[in-house]
This record gives structure tokens, C-alpha cells and sequence, in this order.
């Protein structure tokens, strides 16, 4: 067997009738096949965006923008609704259910949607770690309020930040890890609870922390000019991912021409709302500089607010359920991408190997767990999530510029929803996304550099033998 | 075999009585009727009245319930009472009395039409029973005879004592023999980043996974009997999956079981009661060691 050229291989493209094949067999059985409506996909995007970050996000945002957060918020909010967008036409174009990695390989070639998938690594398994650091930050903060245990920094901080192990992250993971592996999961009702519960414990937090509102607290406005704002934006905009969580579910929405963008802006209008209140009483309630390094940022502002207990109790509480509840759909999510990379060869085939047992990915489930378990206990929060706003970001921007090609290059492709005001939203989504990158820090663009060049290796190593448009069964 | 059929008189239950009759014409040399009744108290003289009354009442209902056994043509069938703490322990001990090798039971009550819901006997004895335990679904599609075994494979070890019991049992009753693998789609996890239909990639992989598996066993069969056909059954959930089962009027499905405690039967489900649940047919379960312990007659040694 000869074997085809790199550029051939590089850019060769999963046929449609594969991915149906797969997905797509049973798909008047499906239990959720076209049933969902305006409202519950609002609920999907909604449950999957709160939680993620707005718990935490305050203590790393305030002390690069000051009280010009709040407009770090809003860039956030539009960038990610004008990539969900772009994110949902080119969903709407395969017509069964994937991630961004499936909708790149069926229409943008093997190597993007190879460094794709790398990307999603970092929006889903890094931002498990980050979200259960930041878990651990809460539950801390409860065992203290209410039994009065404090766990000792040393086992709940990593190294960078002050201990040596974060040992509560660690356990969260295993815990969620367990949980995958014996095939739980959450369903949609479970969701609209997880929803009415986050939004509830952040509109509490925000009534009660506006009662302190002081609005010296806003002078100096932006203390760091527009620079400073766009690099807040950049750390925040991690608190706005599982926003694609609409997107994806595209196929299986009735009427998605109108109900994807609905639910798109629904969401995004509902859940950056939430997190403008959320933020202008944290930053009415205390000075700017207290929030640096402020542990349980929104516990401890609703416990110095009030002088007593109880509202941090009702906070922490919520968080710790709310961020366990994301944890384990970040994870699965992962888990299930790494699935369908493993399928398709790209990565070995211990992430598809399914258990016996439990019919799930054991193996791949517990190899997810581990790295993730690694990087929560060991790397310190900031780290974590600048690195899941770099990865989601490039993949983004890979997927606005995925649907501007796709528009020149296929433009006959069925594709049950068009992004509104082509051009000029894919190219905003395109800039807006390069604008965050860039407030990164450099340790985070090496880091990302580092990772890319990993996923190369295992490329030429690995991906470019094993991969199954190559060696079709 | 020894048929040893759980019958309860209050109300009472036609479901494991046509099951019996139902494997009695392939596996029931001998069929025992056993109802449990409460433990009275120590002195008999308290309670007089009422033992009288309950004798009386577990006599009647057993007398009907053996003439109409009769009438579908089963051999003389022994009628036996038990005192007992609870009903479980109570079918524990006539099955280890007469030296039963299958125990019958019925649905609970309540369960939805052609499916058996374990009920707080079954559901115990699911786990922990010392034989093989067969389960009615109230209506199912009734056969007079067992036609076929068809044992539900996954390549666990708890499946692969099924499956002993099963080709043994098949040789027995004189039957062929059937291996199937379900494939469920589980619903995903919401909200889900991966697309609603992410777990269908799941099932697929499975059902490949399955028909290496049962390819395995079919190249190394060694008997007894025919070469066993094989099938893999995928649709949406448990339900679907049972459902793609191919079945036949007079199918039988086996299925292992293990040996679980009541926290972990609480808290984590288990495969063997998702599928008599979903079940179209009657389903023999053999919990683990269960086959072991009480060989069918004509045993021949162990291959597991």
C-alpha cells in the first residue's frame, strides 16, 4: 500500500456517511430526536455556561481591569455569543450531533480537526482542573463557616500558590471520575434544577452584596485603560464557555433556522445578565484591591458585607453543588471528544476501549481523570484558566474561519442555519477572539506552544498510521 | 430438575404459575409449590385462630393452584408451607428442603403490561438467591414449552457462568442455544457539549466490541451441543436494546447476576435487573456461585 502524500493526508476529510453511520443509525429512536425546543436548549446553554467560572473569575479579572470589569463582561459576552454562531452554522452542516472536532473533520480536513480536538483538551480536561480548584476554594470555605475546619493550605493549594498539594480538587475529580465510570449522568430535568439553583444562589449573592454598595469603589473607573480591560476579558471568558452546548445540539432541535439563534442570544442574554449583577455588586461591595488573591471571592465579600455567617453558608453551599454538578459534565464532555478521536485513530485506542461491565469508557475515563486529577491538584488556579481561554479561543477562531471557507470552497453544503450578517460576524467573532488572545500572558502562550507541539509529535508517531481514513475496516 | 415455584396466596398470582408450566414440559421432572407464611408467635396458644384461618386459606389456594397446573399437563406437583421471617429467607429454605434447582417467582405487582419489575422478593433474591431464579413478566407473548436459551453474553465473568448454566441447561431440556450482547444507547449527559447523540458513538463501539467477543466464543466452542448462534441487540436505552432482541415465542433469556449487597444494589443499579426489567420474555438469572453449588442433573464438569 502506497502511502498518500502529507499534504493529501493532512487535509483528507471524514465522509457524512460515516459520522451517519455511526450516529446517526437510530436516530428516530433517540429519545431526545428533534424534541427540543426554544426553552429547553435556552436551559442546556444556561447550565452549561453558569458555573464554569463567574464562582471565582472575580479574584483574577478585578485586579488587571479594576471596576472596569464589568466591561471585560460584556467584550466576553459578545465575543462568545458571535462564536457560538459561527460555531452553530457549521454544526448545522452535518447532519448528526458532534463537537466542534467531528463538524472540523467532515469539513475542514484531518489536521485542523486534529488541532481541534488538542484544543478542546484544554477547554474541557483544563478547565475541569480549574473549575475544581476553584470547588475547593469553596468547600473550604463551608467546612470552615459551618464546623469550623479549615483544611491546611498545604493540602489545598498547589505548589504555586502557596501549599503542595490541592488534595479537595483532587478528590472532586475522583469522585466525578467514579461516577462517569459507573455510567451516571444527569438528565434534562437534573439540569433545570442545576439551572433554577445556580442562578438562584448568584441573584442572593448579588442582592445582598449590593446592600453594601458603595460607588467610591468605582472611581478610579479603569484604573488600567483599555489594555487592562481586554486582558480581564481574556481570563473571563472562560467563564462563558459551554455556550457551544446550544450549538451542538443543533440536530436535534425542531426548526433550527430560528430556534438555534434564539436560543443562542436567549442564553447568553440571561446568563451575561446574571453575571452583571453578579459583578457590579462584587465591585459596589469592596475596593478593587482586596479582591487579589481573596480565596471564595464571592463568600467571603457576602461575609464581610453582612458581619454575619449564614449568607456564605447559602453561597458556598450552592457553589460547591454547582461546580461538582459542572465538573462532571466538563469531564464527560471530555471523555466523550477523546471517544470519538480514539475511534476515528487519532489517539490510541484505550480512550474507545469500552468497559464490559459498565458500558462506558473505563479506561479512557480513568486516563482523563488522572491527567486532570494531575493538573488540579499541582497548578495553581490562574494558570488553568488562562490556558482553557487560550485553547477555546484558538478553537473558536479555527471554527469562524472554518465557516468563512466552507462558505467559498462548499458553497452548495445544506446547512440548516446560517450565521445572521455573514461577513461580518464570523469576522468580528475572528477579531474579538485574536483581541482576548492577545491579553494572554506569555507563560500561557508557551505553554499552549508546548502543547501543540506534543500533538504533533503524537501526530507523525501516531495519528498519521493509525488513523482510520487511512486503514478503513 | 426440581422446579421450586415462590407461590404467594394473598393476592394471588397467575404469572408464576404459567411459567412453570411453561418450563415444566423441557425441565420439570418434579415441581414444588412453596408459599411462606409469617412466623407466628412462640406460643402457639395466642394465635390460634388465626394459624387455623391462614392454614386453611394457604391450603385452598394451593389445592387450586396445583389442579391448575394439572390442567396444563404438569406431572403431580407437591404442595409445601413454610414458616418462615421473611419471604425471601423463607423460599431460601424450601429451595435448600427439597433441593430445588430453579426457582420460580412472579412479577411484582403493578408492573407495567409483559414486564416484571422486581419486587422486594425478587429483588433480593436477585443477588443472593442459592439457584438459578426464573422470572414471570405478567403477560408475555405464552408459549406452552420452552423453545429456545438465549443467554444474554458480555464477557464478564458473571456472563460466563450464565452461560455455562446455560449450554448445560440447553442440552438438558434438549433446546438450542442462543448468545446475544445488548448494545444500549444511554441518554447522554446534560447538558451535553457533545452533542445530544454523543453516547450513540458509544453503543457502536460496543456492539463491535460484542461481535468480537461472541465471534471468540463461537470459534472456541467446544459444546456440549450445536454451535450457539449469535446476535448483538443495540437500541436507544435498555428498553431498545431488549427490544432489538430478535425474540422467538418460547424463548427463555439467562442472565448473570452478581453478588451485590444492599447498599451497592441501592446506589448503583445493576445490569442484571435493568434487564429483567426491560425483558419481553421470561429470564432465568443466575447469580453468582448459584450455578456452581446446585449442578443440573446430568452436570458435565465445569469449564469456566
Amino acid at each position: 500500500m502506497s502511502s498518500p502524500s502529507l499534504r493529501a493526508q493532512l487535509l483528507r476529510r471524514k465522509p457524512v456517511s460515516a459520522m451517519v453511520e455511526e450516529t446517526g443509525a437510530q436516530t428516530d429512536g433517540g429519545a431526545l430526536a428533534r424534541r427540543i425546543g426554544p426553552v429547553q436548549l435556552m436551559g442546556l446553554g444556561i447550565g452549561a455556561t453558569i458555573g464554569t467560572g463567574i464562582f471565582f473569575v472575580l479574584g483574577t479579572a478585578v485586579p488587571e481591569a479594576g471596576p472596569a470589569v464589568v466591561v471585560s463582561f460584556v467584550l466576553a459576552a459578545v465575543t462568545a455569543g458571535s462564536t457560538a454562531l459561527c460555531y452553530a452554522e457549521l454544526a448545522s452542516t452535518i447532519p448528526v450531533a458532534g463537537s466542534s472536532y467531528s463538524y472540523a473533520y467532515a469539513t475542514l480536513g484531518e489536521v485542523v480537526a486534529y488541532v481541534v480536538g488538542w484544543c478542546l483538551v484544554l477547554e474541557y480536561a483544563v478547565s475541569a482542573a480549574a473549575v475544581s480548584v476553584g470547588w475547593s476554594e469553596y468547600l473550604d470555605a463551608l467546612l470552615d463557616d459551618t464546623v469550623g475546619l479549615r483544611i491546611p493550605d498545604a493540602l489545598s493549594a498547589a505548589p504555586g500558590a502557596g501549599g503542595v498539594v490541592n488534595l479537595p480538587a483532587i478528590v472532586l475529580v475522583v469522585l466525578c471520575a467514579s461516577l462517569l465510570v459507573r455510567g451516571a449522568s444527569e438528565s434534562a430535568r437534573a439540569n433545570a434544577v442545576m439551572v433554577g439553583l445556580k442562578v438562584l444562589v448568584l441573584l442572593f449573592f448579588a442582592a445582598i452584596a449590593s446592600s453594601a454598595f458603595d460607588a467610591d469603589n468605582y472611581t478610579p473607573f479603569a484604573p488600567t485603560g483599555v489594555g487592562g480591560i481586554g486582558i480581564a476579558a481574556a481570563s473571563i471568558f472562560f467563564s462563558f464557555i459551554g455556550l457551544d452546548a446550544v450549538s451542538t445540539a443543533g440536530e436535534e432541535v425542531r426548526d433550527p433556522r430560528r430556534t438555534l439563534p434564539l436560543a443562542i442570544i436567549g442564553s447568553l442574554v440571561v446568563v451575561t445578565t446574571v453575571y452583571l449583577l453578579v459583578a457590579v455588586a462584587a465591585v459596589g461591595a469592596q475596593p478593587p484591591a482586596r479582591f487579589e488573591g481573596q480565596d471564595a471571592g464571592l463568600a467571603a465579600i457576602l461575609e464581610q458585607v453582612t458581619g454575619s455567617r449564614w449568607p456564605a453558608i447559602v453561597l458556598a453551599a450552592g457553589a460547591v453543588v454547582s461546580i461538582f454538578s459542572v465538573t462532571l459534565v466538563v469531564l464527560y464532555g471530555q471523555t466523550r471528544i477523546l471517544f470519538a478521536m480514539s475511534r476515528d485513530g487519532l489517539i490510541p485506542s484505550l480512550f474507545s476501549r469500552v468497559g464490559r461491565r459498565t458500558l462506558t469508557p473505563v479506561r479512557g475515563t480513568v486516563a482523563t481523570a488522572l491527567f486532570v486529577g494531575v493538573l488540579a491538584g499541582l497548578v495553581p488556579l490562574d494558570f488553568l484558566v488562562d490556558l482553557t481561554s487560550m485553547g477555546t479561543l484558538v478553537a473558536f477562531t479555527v471554527v469562524s474561519i472554518g465557516v468563512m471557507v466552507l462558505r467559498r470552497t462548499q458553497p452548495d453544503l445544506p446547512r440548516g442555519f446560517r450565521v445572521p450578517g455573514y461577513p461580518v460576524v464570523p469576522l468580528l467573532s475572528i477579531a474579538f477572539c485574536l483581541y482576548l488572545v492577545s491579553g494572554l500572558p506569555g507563560v500561557t502562550y508557551a505553554l499552549f506552544a508546548g502543547w501543540l507541539a506534543i500533538a504533533a509529535v503524537v501526530y507523525v508517531g501516531y495519528a498519521r498510521s493509525h488513523s482510520r481514513l487511512r486503514t478503513p475496516r | 430438575m426440581t422446579l421450586v415455584v415462590g407461590y404467594a396466596v394473598d393476592p394471588v398470582e397467575a404469572a408464576p404459575l404459567r411459567l412453570a408450566a411453561a418450563l415444566a414440559p423441557t425441565g420439570g421432572e418434579d415441581v414444588v409449590l412453596a408459599t411462606v407464611v409469617p412466623r407466628g408467635f412462640d406460643d402457639p396458644r395466642t394465635d390460634r385462630e388465626y394459624r387455623r384461618f391462614l392454614v386453611a386459606m394457604v391450603r385452598e389456594a394451593q389445592q387450586e393452584a396445583v389442579q391448575d397446573l394439572a390442567g396444563d399437563g404438569v406431572p403431580p406437583v407437591r404442595a409445601v408451607a413454610l414458616e418462615a421471617p421473611s419471604v425471601p429467607a423463607g423460599l431460601v429454605s424450601a429451595v435448600t428442603r427439597v433441593e430445588g434447582s430453579l426457582l420460580v417467582l412472579g412479577a411484582a405487582h403493578g408492573s407495567p403490561a409483559g414486564r416484571f419489575s422486581t419486587g422486594s422478593v425478587a429483588g433480593h433474591l436477585l443477588h443472593s438467591s442459592p439457584v438459578p431464579l426464573a422470572l414471570a413478566p405478567r403477560p408475555w407473548p405464552t408459549a406452552p414449552r420452552v423453545e429456545r436459551l438465549t443467554c444474554a453474553y458480555a464477557g464478564t465473568g458473571r456472563s460466563r457462568e450464565a452461560l455455562a448454566w446455560a449450554t448445560r441447561t440447553a442440552r438438558a431440556w434438549d433446546v438450542p442455544l442462543r448468545l446475544v450482547t445488548f448494545a444500549p444507547e444511554r441518554p447522554p449527559m446534560l447538558p451535553s457539549e457533545t452533542g445530544l447523540r454523543t453516547e450513540a458513538l458509544v453503543s457502536a463501539q460496543w456492539a463491535e466490541q460484542a461481535r468480537a467477543q461472541l465471534d471468540e466464543v463461537a470459534a472456541g466452542w467446544r459444546g456440549p451441543g450445536p454451535l450457539p448462534g449469535t446476535h448483538v441487540a443495540a437500541g436507544s436505552g435498555w428498553a431498545g436494546a431488549l427490544a432489538a432482541g430478535d425474540w422467538l415465542p418460547g424463548d427463555l433469556l439467562v442472565v448473570g447476576s452478581s453478588r451485590h449487597g444492599p447498599l451497592a444494589r441501592v446506589f448503583l443499579g445493576s445490569t442484571a435487573t435493568k434487564i429483567v426489567r426491560a425483558s419481553p420474555v421470561p429470564v432465568v438469572v443466575v447469580p453468582r456461585g448459584s450455578a456452581r453449588s446446585h449442578p443440573a442433573p446430568d452436570d458435565t464438569p465445569d469449564r469456566t
